[in-house]
């Protein structure tokens, strides 16, 4: 057994566990941190993949931001444990049954080797290079620009509807009124006194 | 968090399928997956501290009315 492969299980095996434990655990700050190890497992399961850049991403983006404000937000939020339910056993079929869906179409994938096609966005644009962050660049920013353009708007709306939903005006805070101020004449500010006797 | 957990799995399928066609577009993909998935929960907890300060709770079952 090489190396790779023992990795892969060791880790693999870890990941199925945290994942078992985060939608188990009672607890919501507990089961936040398991996701955060199934996060830092499955990074390193997609270096394994070839995907060095994303495992990277993956830990930067989503255990440094993501996952710091849901932890933020669920200890800042005081929810108790949460009340036991038996309501999960409801929905054991309809979820049984995507599962399941989902994995004959994994199969059918794997048993049909789709060699036949021969389409690849690397090669269609002529860049290979060794490193995948080179390639994943490039690609970003020739074939797929138009898309990161309009996700970079998904993340501008990510920020406004955050800050709008959670402003809260201060009525003690001084601001401008821009109309207000525009719309002021000559007679508010300035008064003529006249009559005055020396 | 059940969510995340089903968009991890989502972006894994993703990079584990184009490592086998040997295509970066499954990668392009799940970085743009993981772009939607951020400005999605930053969203989904504003709304959540919304909702806590009207209800004091989170539950979805207590969402019965439509009244604000």
């Amino acid at each position: 057994m090489n190396i790779e492969l023992i990795t892969f299980f060791i880790f693999s095996a870890l990941l199925i566990f945290t994942s078992i434990k985060v939608i188990s655990s009672s607890n919501p700050v507990l089961s936040a941190i398991n996701l955060v190890f199934s996060f830092f497992l499955s990074a390193v399961l997609w270096l394994l993949l070839g995907a060095e850049f994303l495992s990277i991403i993956l830990i930067l983006v989503y255990v440094g931001a993501v996952m710091v404000l849901f932890l933020f937000v669920v200890m800042m939020l005081d929810i108790n444990i949460a009340r036991k339910k038996a309501a999960y056993i409801k929905y054991l079929p309809l979820g049984l049954g995507v599962f399941i869906i989902f994995n004959l179409l994994i199969i059918y994938f794997f048993v049909n080797t789709f060699e036949n096609i021969n389409y690849n966005a690397v090669n269609n644009i002529n860049i290979i290079s060794e490193s995948n962050t080179e390639n994943l660049g490039y690609l970003l920013f020739t074939e797929y620009i138009l898309e990161f353009e309009i996700a970079g708007l998904i993340l501008l709306l990510g920020i406004i509807a955050a800050i709008v939903l959670t402003y809260r005006k201060n009525p003690d805070n001084k601001f401008q009124n821009p109309s207000k101020q525009i719309e002021v004449s000559k007679k508010d500010r300035l008064k003529v006194i006249t009559g005055l006797k020396e | 968090m059940s969510l995340e957990l089903m968009f991890l799995s989502v972006n894994f399928n993703l990079i584990t399928l184009g490592n086998y066609l040997g295509d970066l577009t499954g990668q392009v993909f799940v970085f743009f997956v993981l772009t939607v998935v951020a400005a999605e929960s930053a969203i989904g907890l504003a709304l959540l501290i919304v909702l806590f300060r009207s209800k004091k709770s989170i539950d979805v079952d207590d969402l019965s009315e439509l009244k604000g």
